[in-house]
């Protein structure tokens, strides 16, 4: 069941006016209800398999809590080789065997593993990692193990976040199953702009952005220089506005019904180098893979060599966490390599951002920020690795034509083959939606709202309705993290 | 709660008034498939021949060229899924139905709507066929509104043009949609792209499925002697030249072998010289004078006509 669908909407609708009318001590059983049907409403077999992952960390988190020393970190490994291990074979294995059997074949043998033909359960490695967080946190002592098998359940299950996060700690979420919900009118309004946010971010910024990034993405070698580079600076928007859209969507949601979800994006796009983007982007996936992973191999504690190789290490794995594909491979290198470069240069680039008197001018480094995270996006979006470094290339090296034909006043888009119209709306949602990002960084945007005469509040409202419905695309496009 | 539901009642009380005006008056226009269902309709009792199929029908088959009286159910896009089931669905109200023209062309046995950019056009065949393809998802809103059916961008420029607007402008009673003489849009370039636009359609995976309708439809049609014709409608060398020709090998011998076995004649102009860049208006589709010419060929050569 997708967000932006009219499955959804009578869904939430429905379940949200049966949460309210229901006692506190059964609200359990109906979030865990609609979460499965949620889940089910995709392939509804894949429930075994959440259900499989349910039961080992629910046993799991007793175990670890119940026994000391070499037991309790067997436990905990019995734990994740069991959730590492779905992810393996639903989501990783045709890609070992893809890669295994090209090796093969490099090396003149015929050796073949059998395809497995399967589709991928969706949002795998989102439950995944909420449910080793879990385990995780009560090995460290940070979380006591939920012996309420329902209430466990709905942590790993919640429908608001069950698909594409944000990924949860046990120590924010587990907590609020057990807290009282009355109805708050400011809440749950307050939770309805989210939502209504959200979709407008994803039907009529992201599902527009879509149509001519896919154009292009799919045949790039059809394209100019001009094209490549606006559908790069596109997808940028699309996915940040698919994905953000969903969390706003989920954090909305949630909200409406008194849960607190943590914040998953902060105008990511508004960051003056790679470190601070990544504080602002995914927070839940970033967060989670400096707690669980980063630190856990020593994280900045060791020598510096060990240090680049940490976080090159944790990047490559959140490429791969993101789809069995070299392309988010190379995008989680990619990123690694801002990374360490940004930490080996940067007491250079500050002595040269000095001299030149360019650190004056913070808007410098923002766009080199966007400039470096859209190449990066390149590796992301592109079917192949050799389509993504055919359009890294053709895009810089078609700059040239670019300008004559600038010079020569001809119009540069034209073979994007899409109307001027299009490009002009598409350039103006980006602007409204960073112009909407830098209101809401000066001022709080929600209290801005709630001072408003009701009048004036209303028209945006009718606004961003009547936007959603009439420039949005409503083809039941999925969100592109569903994916993963 | 009271309050919330209160606020949220006015709140979209003004919003139904308007969406309620949109679909009201949205349903008052016609288009290719209300038009033809309700020609369709009003010729069941003397339709002889019936011809099925996708654009290259629409634009290239004039039923007014035949000896007998012909009806040209195809549609943009139309797929043998929809073939089939319109076809069968309308069987015994066709009492006088001697003859079913059936185009397959070269992405056919592999196209289902639902699969690719045309999945809009199941709703069309929902709202106004009421023919649910069983993959469609049923919660959604292009199935009860007018308004999404259009698209809501579309609805509104409707409603900005006080709903004046002609969207069967080419049609004709036959179900046949006539384009002028003078367009000739066909080169290397379209053509290529239009090559693969379609086989981008094809999904090796709906291949049995289809032939399944097709071969269920031919059987039901033998059993009330019904005498069933498939076509490859021709296309001019811009397209034909671009053709995976294995894919296309591989498309004829499944029709030769399907239907060699229920003794079903295949007719293939796909390449067939007597069509000129003149009959054409573009890579794929025949004008109104290469229809005639197409027509008047099928009523020789399948109908047995003069």
């Amino acid at each position: 069941m997708l967000f932006n669908s009219l499955h959804f909407l009578l869904f939430f609708i429905v379940i949200t006016a049966f949460y309210f009318s229901l006692e506190h001590s059964k609200r359990w059983m109906l979030l865990l209800a609609c979460s499965c049907y949620f889940y089910m409403a995709f392939v509804p077999v894949y429930i075994l398999i959440l259900g499989f992952t349910v039961v080992v960390d629910y046993f799991a988190g007793i175990l670890i809590e119940n026994s000391e020393g070499r037991r309790r970190k067997m436990y905990l490994l019995s734990s994740i080789i069991a959730n590492i291990g779905v992810l393996a074979v639903f989501k990783y294995y045709n890609f070992f065997n893809d890669n295994f059997s090209a090796l093969m074949q490099g090396l003149g043998s015929s050796i073949s593993l059998p395809y497995l033909s399967i589709l991928l359960p969706i949002g795998l490695s989102f439950h995944t990692f909420q449910a080793m967080s879990y385990t995780i946190e009560v090995y460290r002592g940070h979380q006591k193990a939920e012996r309420h098998f329902g209430i466990y359940s709905l942590y790993v299950m919640f429908y608001p976040q069950l698909v594409a996060g944000p990924i949860e700690r046990p120590q924010n979420l587990l907590p609020q199953f057990r807290e009282r919900h009355d109805f708050d009118y400011a809440r749950v309004t307050s939770g309805l702009r989210l939502m209504a946010w959200g979709l407008f971010k994803k039907v009529v910024i992201a599902d527009r952005l879509a149509i001519a990034v896919d154009t292009v993405y799919t045949n790039p070698e059809r394209y100019n220089s001009l094209s490549l580079i606006l559908a790069t600076i596109f997808f940028t928007y699309q996915i940040y506005c698919d994905f953000s859209g969903y969390s706003d969507m989920a954090i909305g949601a949630a909200r409406v019904m008194g849960f607190r979800l943590m914040t998953n994006f902060n105008n990511p796009y508004q960051s003056s180098s790679i470190g601070e983007f990544w504080k602002h982007w995914h927070i839940s996936l970033s967060t989670w893979f400096k707690d669980y992973l980063f630190i856990t191999l020593g994280g900045n504690r060791v020598p510096v060599p060990r240090w680049y190789c940490n976080l090159l290490f944790v990047f490559l794995v959140s490429g791969l966490w993101h789809g069995a594909n070299w392309t988010f491979v190379v995008w989680g290198a990619i990123h690694g390599v801002y990374l360490i470069g940004g930490i080996f240069t940067f007491g250079i680039r500050k002595n040269i951002k000095k001299y030149l008197y360019v650190d004056k001018i913070p808007l410098l480094s923002v766009m080199t920020t966007f400039g470096l995270v859209a190449f990066a996006w390149i590796f992301f979006r592109a079917n192949s690795v050799n389509d993504a470094i055919y359009i890294a290339k053709h895009s810089i090296t078609g700059i040239p034509d670019i300008v004559h034909r600038l010079i020569i006043n001809q119009p540069i888009y034209e073979y994007l083959g899409l109307s001027t119209s299009f490009i002009v709306v598409m350039i103006c949602s980006i602007i409204l939606l960073e112009t909407v990002h830098y209101i809401h960084n000066k001022f709080n945007l929600a209290t801005i709202f709630q001072k408003l005469p009701t009048p004036v509040r209303w028209a945006f409202y009718y606004a961003i309705v009547l936007a959603i419905i009439f420039f949005g695309v409503f083809e039941n496009r999925q969100f592109i993290y569903f994916q993963f | 709660m009271k309050k919330l539901l209160a606020r949220s009642l006015i709140f979209l009380i003004p919003l139904l008034v308007f969406f309620i005006y949109l679909e009201v008056n949205l349903y008052k226009i016609q288009n290719s498939y209300s038009y033809k269902r309700q020609c369709f309709e009003q010729q069941l009792d003397s339709i002889e021949v019936l011809v099925l199929g996708s654009s290259q029908v629409v634009y290239g088959v004039n039923p007014t060229f035949f000896s007998l009286h012909g009806y040209n159910l195809s549609n943009v896009s139309q797929t043998l899924y929809y073939d089939t089931h319109l076809t069968k669905r309308y069987l015994n109200r066709m009492p006088r139905l001697k003859y079913v023209i059936i185009n397959i062309s070269y992405f056919s046995f592999g196209e289902q709507l639902i699969d690719g950019r045309e999945a809009w056009r199941d709703y069309y065949y929902s709202q106004y066929w009421d023919m649910n393809f069983p993959e469609m998802e049923y919660l959604d809103s292009k199935r009860f509104s007018k308004t999404f059916l259009y698209t809501p961008l579309r609805s509104l420029s409707y409603l900005l043009d006080g709903f004046q607007v002609n969207l069967i402008k080419n049609y004709e009673p036959s179900g046949y949609a006539r384009i002028e003489t003078t367009e000739h849009t066909q080169s290397d370039s379209t053509g290529y792209l239009r090559v693969r636009t379609h086989e981008d359609c094809f999904q090796e995976r709906r291949v049995e499925e289809n032939q399944r309708d097709v071969e269920e439809l031919i059987r039901v049609l033998q059993a009330r002697n019904i005498t069933p014709g498939i076509i490859t409608p021709p296309v001019y060398a811009t397209y034909a030249k671009f053709i995976n020709s294995k894919k296309m090998q591989q498309n004829y011998d499944r029709i030769q072998s399907m239907f060699s076995s229920y003794n079903c004649k295949y007719f293939n102009y796909f390449r067939d010289s007597r069509f000129t860049f003149d009959d054409f208006c573009d890579n794929d589709h025949l004008n109104s004078t290469g229809a005639e010419k197409f027509s008047r060929v099928l009523n020789r050569e399948i109908l047995g006509g003069q």
